[in-house]
């Protein structure tokens, strides 16, 4: 009997994972969907499950956007996590006040746009290495959580805050839904801009930019301002998921969002990089976690995995490239 | 009696991606001598010698040491069989001192001690500097605190101390003055002399003729001609000729309508502390402005001044008898002035980005509507360009890394030629770049000053600049020290003016 698949279209198959990450991602996702809906059919292949994989990866996706455009440039931000938690705190601080959410939320996010206008220009005049004044704009930002709140989280009572956070519109969740429209205009900016193609050739040599006489130190503040309102945006969500703002909520945001950028595919040395990559590698992330829970796994095992799955896809693709330069 | 053969490399083959570096080269030393290998940039020298070096494993083709066959699968390989490479990018760490760089690997250990006897090494260390004629040296300093001449002079003590009975020297000149040149010169002989053999790669043709007894070829990757410079009357234009497969006349293209118009730029005593000092000059519209000089002398760095890249701390520029202020290069690409960088991996292209997104990469505000890239816009341009330029191949979304260095540098072109400009400077634009993509390069710059364009035209090669340019400055230490028109322009002149002898 002759084989459904011959071995020239699988051959063919792994070619093109080879040559596109991307493909090689959305692969990687739908195996990973197949494995654990198989270990688990009544309980994974839910929708209900599927789009709590989709709100818990929301908040993450949110920030990694911004680390993404802020990589493919060449740099870094380490100061997410706590430039997200900042946001919320302030939030809750003036809405426990009196003043009106509105005011709050504006004011969480301008706190983090101004956490990333500090970083832009101090990276910029001083010529500091972004991971340097990035890892002190964190370390900055999480003391004055600490000093407002006193390490307690502050309640939100906000029914619309809170409706950001945790209400769905049909069998959607809100913050998933501002996740995805964030996701179209990031994608967007980077992949059909003006403003996209300057951050890659930045990225990919900040000499030769400067010599084409694109603005680097203006472009390079503008993308640390902008993943700042990314993270101001997360942080109001992640208040509202929470019901507070905590001091504690933005821990462990920047690795995770770095890993996502990382496994979706944008190089650390900066100039090529995709968003829909990153919100792959935030999914599959996610799906990974999830599927770990499901099968009862404990949650310590599940750290270590996604380290794991960190460093043998980009090994794969190093291989890969290594491979396709040979040939 | 002819000296024995002390090493073979028969029909060495190398292939990278795309490229056949090395096709079936033949090579070999003899005892004692000073064998120089000349070609083109993109000849394959280089290759060949880091394949000697161990750096490279060739395809095909096998090396013979003193008859008997070896195979260098690492550096450490050829250095344990006493061939040591210098390369243009020296080996050295500049952190650590000349006497550590020299033992780096090989540290002496003192008698009843475990660690390095660093006095004992730097002893040592300054013996062999005072062989190689630099008696007094403190080998406790960095090298990072020596001339590059000094380090250089280190490298050769590494290799001196390494028992090397082969050195190979690429382009050891290219950074070093006229005096330092001499020296290095006399110490080569030296080495002869006591029995080192040397080969030696250089494209300056006066000293590979007064320095070598032999002289191999090199043309794309193939061996040409292997001349012995005692026995036959060799001459600079014999050696042009095999280097580059044709005569002169046919390379640069006749300068028959020169339209030289009205002065379109002034450079006036244009000064930068430690860089360059009192630099005037001025260029019409349809001129080809030469700049000859050393490296380090300081014509880019003047170059980048002009394009506001960094600017200078006093003098004026005037364009169209206007002063103007040009503090960044933004201002350079308002008034209609392009760079082709010398350096076009490092200062000219994104390497990880496309053919086409390097070339729109100056003229961005032409391709975009509201911001918004437009494909049909962005298409056009690169294909025109494409077409213009003959870049190849004709692959707008290959990656520019996968370009050869001729196709980039036409890419480094269209990139300004996209933002229309009235005045470009090419810094060495054909450094690294195959003779044939040399010739339509000297064409389009040809065909850029007939449409009117002012051109800067720097080199270091002095037969380029004579073949290319309507009138040549020549720069030396950070100042303008000679200017000769195209008719009185010869070599001799334009070396004296730069080593500062002329006047």
């Amino acid at each position: 009997m002759k084989n459904l698949i011959s071995s020239r279209d699988i051959r063919g198959l792994l070619a093109q994972v080879r040559k596109s990450r991307l493909t090689g991602l959305i692969v990687l996702m739908m195996l990973l969907i197949l494995i654990l809906s198989l270990l688990r059919p009544d309980t994974f292949f839910s929708q209900t499950n599927l789009f709590n994989i989709l709100k818990q990866a929301s908040i993450v996706s949110i920030i990694a956007f911004g680390q993404t455009l802020i990589m493919v440039s060449g740099g870094i931000d380490l100061s997410v996590g706590y430039s997200l938690g900042l946001s919320g705190v302030i939030l809750a601080v003036l809405v426990a006040k009196g003043l009106p959410p509105l005011v709050g939320i504006l004011a969480g996010l301008a706190i983090s746009c101004i956490i990333g206008l500090a970083n832009g220009l101090i990276i910029t005049q001083f010529k500091l290495p972004p991971f340097i004044v990035t890892l002190g704009l964190a370390k900055i930002a999480r003391g004055v959580m600490y000093v407002l709140t006193r390490g307690y989280p502050i309640p939100v009572r906000d029914p619309f805050v809170i409706a950001v956070g945790n209400k769905y519109v049909g069998p959607f969740p809100i913050m998933s839904l501002i996740m995805l429209s964030l996701f179209v205009i990031t994608a967007f900016l980077l992949s059909k801009t003006v403003f996209g193609l300057r951050t890659k050739a930045i990225g990919g040599n900040e000499t030769a930019a400067r010599l084409s006489g694109i603005k680097v130190t203006r472009h390079k503040i503008m993308l640390y301002v902008l993943t700042g309102l990314l993270c101001g945006i997360a942080g109001i969500i992640m208040a509202g998921r929470v019901n507070s703002g905590n001091p504690n909520s933005g821990v462990n945001f920047d690795l995770d969002s770095i890993a996502a950028v990382i496994v979706g595919g944008t190089a650390m040395s900066g100039g090529e990089g995709t968003v829909i990559g990153t919100l792959l590698g935030a999914l599959i992330l996610q799906i990974i976690s999830n599927g770990l829970v499901l099968m009862n796994v404990s949650i310590y095992w599940q750290t270590i995995v996604a380290g794991v799955l960190i460093i043998a896809v980009c090994a794969l693709d190093s291989i890969s490239h290594a491979n396709s330069q040979k040939s | 009696m002819n000296p024995a053969t002390l090493l073979e490399m028969q029909s060495i083959t190398k292939r990278f991606p795309g490229v056949l570096a090395l096709d079936s080269v033949s090579f070999d030393l003899k005892m004692g001598e000073i064998h120089a290998l000349i070609g083109e940039n993109g000849a394959g020298k280089s290759t060949l010698m880091k394949v000697l070096g161990g750096v490279y494993q060739p395809e095909e083709g096998q090396i013979l040491l003193e008859g008997e066959p070896v195979e260098f699968t690492s550096p450490r390989d050829a250095l344990a069989r006493s061939i040591s490479v210098i390369y243009q990018e020296f080996n050295l760490v500049p952190t650590l001192s000349v006497a550590h760089n020299i033992f780096l690997g090989k540290e002496l250990i003192g008698k009843g001690r475990i660690a390095a006897d660093r006095r004992l090494m730097e002893r040592e260390a300054s013996k062999t500097m005072a062989r190689l004629g630099m008696k007094g040296l403190d080998c406790s300093r960095l090298v990072r605190d020596l001339s590059i001449a000094t380090q250089q002079l280190v490298e050769i003590a590494k290799a001196v101390y390494n028992d090397a009975k082969i050195l190979v020297m690429d382009e050891p000149t290219a950074v070093l003055s006229p005096n330092e040149t001499a020296l290095l010169f006399t110490l080569m002989r030296d080495l002869q002399r006591e029995g080192f053999s040397i080969i030696y790669i250089s494209h300056r043709l006066s000293e590979v003729l007064d320095l070598a007894d032999r002289i191999t070829v090199l043309r794309d990757g193939k061996f040409v001609t292997t001349l012995d410079n005692h026995s036959h009357r060799v001459g600079e234009r014999d050696l042009i000729r095999h280097m580059v497969g044709r005569d002169l006349q046919d390379i640069y293209p006749p300068r028959e309508h020169v339209n030289v118009n009205e002065t379109i730029l002034e450079v006036k005593q244009l000064s930068k502390k430690g860089l360059f000092e009192d630099v005037s000059f001025s260029l019409a519209r349809g001129e080809i402005l030469g700049f000859s000089g050393l490296i380090g002398a300081g014509r880019s760095e003047v170059m980048k001044a002009i394009f506001g890249f960094d600017p200078a701390d006093s003098g004026e520029i005037l364009i169209d008898g206007k002063a103007v202020r040009i503090r960044s290069v933004g201002d350079a690409v308002r008034h209609r002035i392009a760079l082709i960088p010398e350096d076009r991996k490092r200062e000219g292209l994104s390497l990880v980005m496309t053919m086409a997104q390097n070339i729109v990469l100056a003229s961005l505000q032409h391709v975009q509507r509201l911001g918004v890239i437009s494909g049909r816009e962005f298409a056009a341009t690169t294909k025109r360009y494409i077409e213009r330029l003959s870049i190849r191949p004709a692959l707008p979304n290959r990656k520019i890394r996968d370009f050869s260095g001729g196709n980039q540098q036409k890419v480094v072109i269209a990139k300004w030629l996209a933002n229309n400009p009235r005045i470009i400077i090419l810094d060495e634009p054909t450094r690294g770049v195959d003779i044939g993509a040399k010739v339509e390069i000297y064409k389009l710059i040809h065909d850029l000053a007939e449409q009117g364009m002012a051109v800067i035209f720097i080199s270091s090669e002095q037969l380029e600049v004579i073949g290319m340019c309507d009138r040549v400055l020549v720069m030396h230490n950070g100042r303008i020290s000679g200017e000769f028109r195209r008719e009185e322009v010869t070599e001799e002149a334009l070396m004296a003016a730069a080593a500062g002898l002329a006047e």
